[in-house]
């Protein structure tokens, strides 16, 4: 018996019991929508992790304080400060390593933010210097931002991030000029608004949107009073080197440089590139996925027993069938071949128009705003292609049993069946 | 004459376990059947004809004796070789015409050969519907044929692949006389014409004086072998033409006052 004949008969098989058929493959249809949809958006969030990054600012070396680790960017946060905002000085001073652009420093520490008269709110402050804009690709709504004397005369200004401008305010222009007051449990001070941040939306690493910018100087001074003294504390340098080439080296330069300025052998700090942090984040955002995806291949499993259900309805309904073609000359695999043959097809067809249905919801997803993110679906061939192949597996491991069953029933047993 | 032999059976038996019974369905039965023998099986219910014709088909194994086919012995044969055998060296009709459901009459009696890879298949199974006189039905599904028309097409898949022998359990069991006749009358035609090889299971006399010899079992025993001296022609020009002829030429009427009979006697 060839393929061919194999495969007509499980068609007209399976067309006599078009219901029970479709009934069969809709576990797998869902389970495969499922599966495919789930992947895309996992990829689309992926993308959209990635897409933050990069608009963070493009050819940025970061370093921040702690031992280098393996384990990506988050084992080393939170480490003993060792970075100061003279050591960001260094490297961006003429001599200090080669082929950089901007440099930047950031300290995040919690505080609330008082409007006289108003609302309270409880944010982040980055203390940071005249570069941040630069470095981290963000312009100015409104106002201006940091010049050097700020930072140099300890100046008692402040740029808003956007949402706190809204918030506060009630638009982007309406704070210049306002007074604010940051506090830090019992100390703080009082600030004028210079500027406000154009809004950058949520990003993976939290909402920029909702950040007070200080001038690190002022910050070190009248909020944390904390100054080692090698200098001012700071959470992270930006540096942006002139080229993407050219990173790696400045990296390696920036390495020596810190040693040298931290007189250690063993380095206490890391350089990270935008890629580290981006190859990071994307392996968190696959972690995710796969997670997604394997719930969702709980329900190929469900569609498979299924499927392996119908297909013990069936051989038992035909049983007589089975017995007239083994009477007729039909091998024991001759019957195998022809019960499995109809399992792959109804997976084949089933995993079909799962497919269709997951690229369909894909599409339909794509974009859309749900529970306040907007989503979004990238379909790959390879998550297609990967669950038409699990389909076709699940058609062979559930279709084998039914079909062995088929085959192993006697002649004479299978044409006495009533 | 020819006389090679076709089937040669020695001390064959069936016995199955009921509990701590053991009770034989065949006790030691020893046969041969030379080739273009018309065979007629005889004998009360429950004698073990069925149990016979099941291991002459191969469908059954013998508990034990020796069954040879064709001088091959296939009591000892592996199952897809016992496939093969059947598919290439037997056909089977049964009382029950073991149709496939919705298949029409020409795919049906192509479904052996689809077990031996024929190329022809379609040509074959029109010339074995030609031989059993259903030209002009291939088409049909088995809900829209007669109980004869079904037999026929069952006897045309037995025969598409040439086997060396024709096996009928009670074959004009399900069907009333004048049908019986028809198919009788095929069987006759199959054997003389066409030298097929027949062994037919029937319990009414006068069926198996179509045959050329009689055999008798009892107790799972064969406890009498006759040649038939006189045998019987059946009935089937006088009994098949005529009516159709006439149906045609009256009108309607004929054709249901002489399906009346048939749906009666079943
Ligand atoms: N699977 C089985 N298990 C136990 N006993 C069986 C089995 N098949 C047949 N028998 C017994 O074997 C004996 C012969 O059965 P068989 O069907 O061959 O009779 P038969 O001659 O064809 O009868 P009938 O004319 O009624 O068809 C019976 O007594 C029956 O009860
Ligand atoms: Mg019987």
């Amino acid at each position: 018996m060839s393929f061919i004949d194999s495969l007509r008969v499980a068609i007209d098989s399976l067309s006599a019991h078009l219901l029970r058929t479709v009934l069969a493959m809709l576990g797998l249809i869902i389970g495969v929508g499922a599966v495919i949809t789930l992947l895309a958006v996992g990829r689309g969030s992926q993308d959209d992790v990635q897409r933050n990054i990069r608009s963070l600012g493009v050819n940025l070396l970061t370093v921040r304080p702690g031992a280098p680790s393996t384990g990506g960017i988050r084992a080393a946060a939170g480490s003993r400060p060792t970075l100061t905002y003279e050591d960001a000085q260094a490297i961006a001073a003429p001599g200090g390593v080669d082929n950089v652009g901007a440099v930047s420093v950031e300290q995040n520490i919690g505080i609330q933010i008082v409007v006289p008269g108003g609302s309270n709110f409880a944010t982040q402050a980055i203390g940071t210097d005249e570069f941040y804009s630069i470095v981290r690709n963000t312009p100015l709504a409104s106002g201006e931002f940091f010049y050097e004397d700020h930072l140099r005369t300890n100046a008692m200004v402040v740029v808003l991030g956007s949402n706190i401008a809204q918030t506060l305010f009630g638009s982007l222009d309406a704070p210049i000029g306002q007074q604010v007051r940051l506090s830090l449990g019992r100390t703080g001070a009082t600030f004028t608004v210079i500027g406000v941040m154009s809004s950058r939306g949520g990003t993976a690493l939290g909402n920029l949107d909702d950040r007070v910018l200080v001038p690190i100087t002022t910050m070190s001074r009248t909020l944390v009073r904390f100054r080692a003294p090698t200098g001012i504390f700071v959470s992270t340098i930006n540096v942006q080197t002139t080229h993407p080439d050219t990173m790696p080296l400045v990296a390696e330069s920036i390495g020596a440089l810190l040693r040298e300025r931290h007189k250690v052998t063993e380095d206490d700090f890391q350089v990270q590139s935008q890629q580290d942090a981006m190859e990071a984040a994307a392996g968190v955002a696959r972690t995710q996925s796969v997670l997604l995806g394997s719930i969702a291949g709980i329900s190929l499993v469900v569609g498979g027993i299924g499927i392996m259900n119908t297909m013990l309805v069936s051989v038992t309904e035909r049983t007589r069938e089975i017995g007239i073609r083994r009477a007729v000359g039909a091998r024991q695999r001759d019957i195998l071949m022809q019960f499995l043959v109809e399992a792959i097809l109804v997976c084949c067809v089933g995993g079909l128009l799962g497919a269709a249905t997951g690229i369909g919801l894909s599409m339909a997803v794509n974009g859309r705003e749900i529970l306040g993110q907007t989503m979004h679906a990238r379909l790959t061939p390879d998550a297609v292609i990967l669950s038409l192949l699990v389909s076709i597996g699940i058609g062979i491991f559930f279709g084998f049993y039914p079909a062995a069953r088929a085959a192993r029933l006697r002649p004479i047993e299978a044409l006495r069946y009533e | 004459m020819n006389c090679k032999t076709i089937i040669r059976v020695r001390d064959l038996t069936k016995s199955y376990r009921l509990g701590d019974e053991t009770v034989y369905a065949l006790a030691g039965v020893s046969l041969d059947v030379a080739e273009g023998e018309f065979v007629a099986i005889m004998g009360a219910s429950g004698s073990g004809k069925s149990t016979l014709m099941n291991i002459l088909g191969c469908l059954d194994r013998p508990s034990s004796g020796v069954y040879e086919l064709d001088g091959v012995d296939v009591s000892s044969m592996a199952d897809d070789d016992l496939s093969t055998v059947r598919n290439q060296k037997l056909g089977f009709v049964f009382q029950s015409y073991n149709l496939l459901p919705r298949m029409r009459a020409v795919e049906q009696v192509m479904v052996p050969l689809i077990y031996s890879n024929a190329l022809d298949r379609e040509a074959r199974a029109i010339e074995a519907l030609t031989r059993v006189g259903l030209e002009s039905r291939i088409h049909h599904r088995p809900t829209e044929m007669s109980g004869g028309q079904q037999q026929r097409v069952a006897i045309a898949r037995a025969l598409v692949t040439n086997p060396s022998v024709l096996l009928a359990d009670e074959p004009t069991g399900n069907l009333d006389s004048r049908v019986s006749e028809e198919i009788l009358a095929l069987l006759q035609r199959l054997n003389e014409e066409f030298g097929v090889t027949i062994m037919m299971v029937t319990h009414e006399s006068d069926i198996a004086e179509c045959a050329t010899r009689t055999v008798q079992i009892g107790d799972g025993r064969v406890v009498g072998d006759h040649p038939v001296e006189a045998r019987r022609r059946a009935r089937h020009e006088v009994a098949v033409a005529p009516p159709r002829a006439s149906a045609d030429a009256t009108s309607s009427v004929g054709t249901i006052t002489a399906a009346a009979p048939a749906a009666g006697s079943v």
